[in-house]
């Protein structure tokens, strides 16, 4: 029964999926609609790409699709990875002493909301136009959010755990290491997830204001040259990159970390 | 010499910021491979007294001496068994069970040599690379015991083991217990509020009353109190009734 519903949700979804596609193909097809112009269907743009060899840009700024997207995702993944295990740490630590986190929680609490493009004009003032720009903008966004988390995620392990971990002979590291990680590793990874969407926005939106590649740069690159068919693949690479990022860490989630959810 | 000893124990406990002491001057001999069921009316302190055996609540006043010795923080010489089995999600049956030697850095050779045997007196063989997420209540107490049993304890303590289980469950797990018991001829302080479940499982029932004062003392070894349908069974029920004020 849960098998079926997964195939028909699936099937519902690639459904609607294609009826986008066939709805974008049919409005850009339209000659003479002023749509027609900004909208290029993408048997269109898909093509002139393909016959680029996916090369896009012009001269010394030229660029191939996959250089593109393998810059976009290694500077989220690394602002996400360095901040995912700073908040471990920083949460583990907090935890420990009472008066830390007091002094703490405050500064957390007011950065925690600010939003990672919020960082792009401070990340360029004070790193200049590189990857390292681009890394901060991602941990700044991330990393007080998931130290919140992994403080409450400490304090939500059943305290039989550690009772009985004790109980076992457990020294206070080994309690940390086995017990206490395992325990909060879901959780703090589910909001590591959730939070990968604006990580991601915000990586596009600082290579679109300086840096020179990543799927950001395509679509200026698209507004530069008054190339729409630029402009909408750049669109297109950016949900597809995206919705597929999502999926593998979704999968990483229920294969590794599954216990939790 | 006793092997478990509680010398005139005041204990208490905070919850709420309130400050609660259920038991006062409370004094109990344990002889070695002996089976006590601690009875009592719910909030009595039986648990509290089960903690302060086990290192895990401190005695405000007297003494926990086993074999002599007083008896510190929590230690795997005294395994406690809980209410709920509290086995660590991300592991398997066999790891769950592992957890406590591989602490002690036992090589992988060793640790299955301690552990197979477990396996098999629990009869959790066919479920040893399930995950606790997809075992019955019995069978997630049933690792818990072989978890605490995996550390070869002097004594097992266990906190309503029943409690959280169906009647059929229950009486299985009843039975293990009492086998188990008589297997491995240790010594087991087990926290009921299940009358039956004590004469059943127990070679000695406790009645605790207010303050932690002993109302009832008796030894149930004899084979006529092991069958609920023998009259001096029932005779016992209503004796422990008696004392529990019901």
């Amino acid at each position: 029964m849960k098998n079926n519903h997964k195939w028909q949700s699936a099937i519902v979804g690639s459904l609607s999926l294609l009826l986008l596609l066939v709805v974008w193909e049919v409005l850009g097809r339209q000659t003479g609609a002023p749509l027609a112009s900004v909208l290029p269907p993408p048997s269109i743009f898909l093509s002139s790409i393909i016959e680029n060899n996916f090369q896009v840009g012009l001269g010394s700024q030229s660029v191939t699709v996959d250089q593109a997207i393998i810059s976009s995702l290694l500077r989220v993944f690394g602002g996400m990875m360095i901040a995912f295990f700073l908040a471990l740490a920083t949460g583990a630590l907090l935890s420990l002493s009472k008066i830390a986190s007091w002094a703490t929680l405050p500064v957390l609490h007011l950065f925690a909301p600010i939003a990672p493009i919020a960082w792009v004009p401070l990340g360029i003032v004070v790193f200049g136009i590189n990857n390292i720009t681009a890394i901060f903008i991602v941990f700044m966004g991330v990393y007080f959010i998931l130290t919140l988390a992994t403080l409450a995620e400490i304090k939500r392990v059943p305290a039989e755990y550690l009772v009985l971990a004790q109980n076992m002979g457990a020294t206070p590291l080994q309690q940390w290491t086995r017990v206490i990680f395992p325990a909060i590793l879901p959780g703090v990874f589910t909001l590591l997830r959730i939070n990968f969407v604006a990580a991601w926005m915000a990586v596009l939106v600082a290579e679109m204001v300086g840096l020179r590649d990543g799927i950001g740069a395509i679509i200026m690159m698209g507004r530069n040259l008054f190339n729409s068919e630029l402009i909408m693949f750049g669109i297109l690479l950016i949900g597809v990159c995206g919705a597929l990022v999502d999926r593998v860490l979704r999968w990483i989630q229920h294969r590794f970390l599954w216990w939790a959810s | 010499m006793s092997f478990l000893d509680l010398q005139d124990i005041t204990l208490s406990f905070q919850e709420n910021e309130r400050l609660f002491s259920p038991i006062r001057k409370f004094n109990m001999s344990i002889k070695k491979g002996e089976f006590v069921c601690l009875l009592g009316r719910s909030g009595i302190g039986k648990t509290c007294i089960l903690k302060a055996i086990g290192g895990f609540l401190p005695a405000d006043k007297g003494k926990v001496l086993l074999e002599g010795k007083p008896v510190g923080t929590p230690s795997p010489e005294i395994m406690m068994v809980f209410q709920e089995s509290h086995l660590y999600p991300w592991l398997t049956v066999e790891e769950n069970i592992k957890f406590g030697l591989r602490l002690r850095q036992k090589d992988s050779v060793e640790i299955m040599g301690e552990v197979s045997p477990l396996l098999d007196i629990t009869g959790l063989e066919m479920a040893a690379h399930k995950y606790p997420h997809e075992l019955s209540g019995g069978m997630k107490q049933r690792t818990a015991i072989a978890r605490a049993l995996a550390l070869n304890p002097r004594l097992l303590l266990l906190d309503e083991p029943f409690s959280a289980l169906d009647v059929t469950i229950r009486a299985q797990l009843q039975d293990f217990i009492q086998d188990l018991w008589k297997k491995l001829q240790m010594t087991i302080v087990m926290v009921t509020h299940d009358i039956e479940s004590a004469i059943l499982t127990g070679s000695r029932c406790i009645v605790i009353g207010e303050g932690g004062s002993i109302m009832e003392d008796v030894k149930t070894t004899s084979d006529k109190l092991k069958d609920r349908y023998d009259p001096a069974f029932g005779k016992m029920v209503r004796r422990l009734e008696g004392a529990l004020e019901l």
